[in-house]
């Protein structure tokens, strides 16, 4: 994608070709013109050879009307010849000023649509901002009607329902907590897009110490064989870079549960384009390298609710923190095999 | 049996958020302490004792739970007279809205407010939240002077 530019850009060559050029047209004018004056003398002075070789008894003006009519005939024809000679030269300078025109319409255009682009990206992200914002006022209430008025039900009606129909409480209270959960996890979904960035450097060892510290209880009577490489300082804002470790941790704590035992391996791999790659390998249920790309969407999830738990927000949110440091994120797996999710950041601003 | 209630003025336009806040309350007995509005402008009469509440004992809430989405005067507006205005600016405020977005928590903060509490979407949560605050505010704490003191009256 990247290639080194050995040749200039093509929209570079046909700006610069017919700017070139362009002085060009005046010369060659000229110089047809030019010769047809030469040729317009010599016929004037056709008169004295006509008077003294041929014609020693005409009248001075019918030597002049031949002398003119000669004259001009023969400029004519020099300046037919000459001209048409280089016609197809003038037709192409013509034809590259029209291109010349063109491309620069062209250009004008592409502006003019880079900047409606500008404005509709504008407009499109106040519009999510404002739809997020009624996401959160207006969806969250209902959901907390339902469950209010369903757990007032089941307090009050207990008595009279049989086990059948007390389940389906359960169920309606239950599917309104799980869609509060998938509002709270798009609204975090949405910030996490907005928030302004604190950038900083900080120590990556010390920020996967802090996160496995939170991660205990999941942690905790797993036997899960940690090995953890080298890490580097990074240049970032700590609290995202967190939230982005925190879940590729989590996830492989999470999907290594069926592990006897359970391998997690968090390092550094080798620069990409430049940048520090950083990844969380697990030897867990893995996943079919075909879905690679549903696997950073929004509520993608490749496994059912009941083997593993989770919204499918977690990788969503990792790519567009990744993504808004300017890095990459990218993941390899094989089914049962384990998988490996990679982040690239961009390397320190001073080195 | 209460000895010493304070009055709630609840600023909500959500019939149902009513009835569940109420609902709530009750668990202590503070449901009967709570006046509503159910909205900005009700709010505001009632604050200024005036309109349907011209008769009202002339004294201030203990707390005002506010929502912030609300028709006619938004809760923000409300805050903003109660800060400004000499004789209500001490009155405690609670928000206690659906509403988590950034601009809200902190313009209101900015406000002046007492306390920021997003509606638990989850009932039991809320409960115990509007429970809580229900009880601090109108038990635990001490309100400023001016504040309905209400020592078994009606």
């Amino acid at each position: 994608m990247d290639e080194p530019a050995k040749k200039p850009p093509a929209d570079q060559l046909a700006i610069a070709k017919p700017a070139s050029r362009y002085s060009s047209p005046n010369t060659r004018l000229v110089v047809p013109l030019f010769i047809t004056a030469i040729v317009m003398l010599f016929g004037m002075s056709l008169y004295q050879w006509l008077k003294l070789l041929l014609l020693p008894h005409i009248s001075l003006i019918q030597s002049n009307i031949i002398t003119v009519l000669f004259s001009s005939a023969m400029a004519t024809a020099a300046a037919y010849f000459i001209l048409r000679k280089r016609q197809h030269l003038l037709q192409q300078t013509l034809k590259e000023v029209a291109q010349r025109r063109r491309a620069e319409e062209e250009v004008l255009k592409l502006n003019k649509e880079l900047h409606n682009n500008i404005t509709q990206l504008e407009t499109a992200n106040k519009e999510l901002e404002s739809f997020s914002y009624s996401v959160s006022h207006d969806l969250r209430a209902p959901l907390r009607h339902i469950m209010g008025y369903v757990e007032l039900l089941q307090k009050n009606a207990s008595p009279d329902l049989d086990a059948k129909n007390l389940r389906y409480l359960t169920t309606i209270s239950d599917s309104a907590k799980r869609m509060g959960i998938l509002i709270d996890d798009l609204l975090t979904f949405s910030r996490i897009g907005r928030i302004e960035m604190r950038m900083a450097e900080f120590s990556l060892a010390q920020l996967i110490t802090e996160i496995l510290g939170e991660l205990e209880q999941e942690m905790a009577n797993r036997g899960i064989q940690l090995e953890i490489g080298p890490l580097p300082a990074v240049y970032g804002d700590r609290a995202l870079i967190k939230l982005v470790l925190l879940n590729l941790v989590a996830n492989a704590v999470k999907f290594t549960s069926p592990r006897q035992p359970a391998r997690i391996q968090i390092g550094t791999g080798p620069d990409r384009e430049g940048q520090t790659v950083l990844f969380v390998r697990d030897n867990g249920v893995g996943f079919d390298m075909k879905y690679t790309d549903k696997l950073f969407g929004v509520f993608q999830r490749l496994h059912s609710a009941g083997q593993f738990e989770g919204t499918g927000i977690g990788l969503a949110n990792v790519q567009r923190i990744i993504h808004r440091h300017g890095g990459k994120t990218w993941a390899e797996g094989v089914v049962d095999g384990g998988a490996t999710f990679s982040i690239s950041l961009p390397k320190l601003m001073n080195s | 049996m209460v000895s010493k209630l304070k009055r709630i003025l609840l600023v909500e336009d959500d019939p149902r958020d009513v009835e569940l806040t109420l609902e709530a309350l009750g668990d202590y007995n503070l449901a009967n302490e709570v006046v509503v509005a159910g909205d900005g402008e009700e709010a505001l009469d009632y604050l200024y004792c005036r309109g349907n509440f011209q008769d009202r004992p002339n004294a201030n809430p203990a707390v005002v739970l506010l929502d912030l989405k609300l028709p006619k005067v938004s809760g923000m507006e409300v805050l903003r007279h109660i800060r400004s205005d000499e004789k209500l600016k001490m009155t405690p405020v609670v928000i206690l809205t659906s509403s988590r977005e950034e601009r809200d928590w902190i313009e209101s903060y900015q406000l002046g407010i007492n306390a920021y509490v997003v509606k638990p979407v989850d009932f039991h949560d809320f409960v115990e939240a509007v429970k809580e605050l229900g009880v601090f505010w109108a038990v635990i704490n001490e309100p400023p002077p001016g504040s309905v003191d209400r020592v078994g009256k009606r």
